[in-house]
């Protein structure tokens, strides 16, 4: 007759005091290991805004990101819409610029167009708008034009006058750049985000 | 006599006009002033809706509403700076006055939810902290109560088992070497 005895469970083989190591040596490491995640890895909820532009089609009875016009003629305007959707997860007071360039100039994300290098269009009339943010679901599938944190596609009338000739002097080929400025709160003034989309176009005088 | 009467008249008109334009002049000036004071004054009420705003949100309050209030004050300081640029300060006052007003309503409205959202978070901790200090003084209990008393019952059991082995051999190395 032999004796075939099991053990209980998994901790019958240890004694007390390694049970308590171990026990407290699972509690330490899973503290820090909380602590890391908690306080040194950031929540990867990315914060943006986005900027767009669009072609109004009549037949179509839409917004189109295609067809844009290749040339601005000297006698007569073009319509672009733009439009803005705030994903930044905060309320922004946006402003919007636009400014005419020659294509040779460098656009940053770090610095906008200063005065000297481009022709600011609408200088006393900017595009200005509060938008509250999108929640996570509305981030994950944004809607294209309409919601409460998109600025819904807006006009604006590109033209050419004597003063853009001027500054342009004999360069024919511009690109207009569309700048997304945000109101900074602490500074208490509009500061450039780093966002911008731009048309290049062939000015044609007749 | 008719005559002398005419360029009485014609003086005492004179005289009107001039005093008008006179009187008017400094009304004109202090609408002006007043138009422009009035513009600075709601854009500030504006920036700080703003930044009432971006608390809120970063509070998690539902502020779309907030929002779209905000932007039509926004628009009404854009329509009364555009009638000041016009020179219409009247109506440029009249604009500006009524973006105060509204963004005043705001400031106190936002103010009042952020002030139950506070009520609210410092009710729900309060709550928490009791639940969590009575979990610990239960735990305390249980911990002197049941779980300590076993451990040194085990740690007893455990030491009991031990058993002391004389190491002979040293004796034995000793008696060697002598």
């Amino acid at each position: 007759m032999t004796e075939n005895k099991k053990p209980k469970n998994i901790f019958h083989n240890l004694n007390l005091e390694k049970m308590v190591a171990f026990g407290l040596a699972v509690l330490v490491i899973s503290s820090v290991l909380i602590i890391v995640f908690v306080i040194f890895i950031p929540a990867s909820d990315e914060q943006f805004s986005e900027l767009s532009l669009y072609i109004y089609r009549e037949d179509l009875e839409t917004y189109v990101t295609y067809g844009y016009p290749a040339g601005l003629y000297t006698d007569r305007n073009a319509s672009i819409f733009f439009v803005v959707k705030n994903f930044e997860n905060k309320v922004v007071y946006y402003q919007l610029q636009v400014k005419l360039t020659l294509l040779s100039q460098n656009l940053s994300t770090f610095v906008p167009l200063s005065s000297s290098s481009s022709y600011q269009m609408y200088p006393n009339d900017t595009y200005e708008k509060i938008l509250p943010y999108a929640t996570k679901a509305e981030k994950e599938s944004p809607s294209q034009f309409s919601d409460h944190y998109i600025w819904e596609p807006t006009n604006t009338t590109l033209y050419l006058n004597e003063d853009i000739l001027l500054f342009l002097g004999g360069d024919r080929s511009i690109k207009i750049v569309f700048e997304l400025w945000k109101f900074n709160t602490d500074e208490d003034t509009f500061v450039y985000s780093g966002v911008f989309t731009f048309l290049e176009l062939f000015v044609i005088e007749v | 006599m008719i005559v002398r009467m005419r360029k009485y008249l014609n003086f005492l008109g004179f005289i009107f006009v001039f005093l008008t334009v006179i009187i008017s002049q400094p009304s004109f000036a202090q609408l002006e002033q007043d138009a422009a004071n009035s513009i600075q004054n709601a854009q500030t009420k504006l920036i700080e809706v703003i930044i009432l705003l971006e608390e809120g949100s970063k509070k998690k309050i539902e502020i779309a509403d907030f929002v779209v209030k905000a932007d039509s004050a926004r628009n009404l300081i854009k329509e009364a700076s555009d009638k000041y640029q016009e020179e219409d300060y009247e109506e440029a006052l009249q604009k500006a006055s009524a973006a105060t007003e509204q963004l005043d309503n705001l400031i106190e409205e936002i103010t009042d939810v952020v002030g139950s959202t506070k009520q609210r978070s410092r009710i729900l901790f309060s709550l928490l902290g009791s639940i969590s200090a009575l979990l610990s003084v239960a735990l305390v209990f249980v911990f002197f109560k049941k779980i300590y008393p076993w451990y040194k019952i085990k740690q007893l059991e455990e030491y009991s088992k031990l058993v002391i082995v004389y190491e002979e051999t040293i004796e034995e190395d000793k008696n060697d070497r002598e």
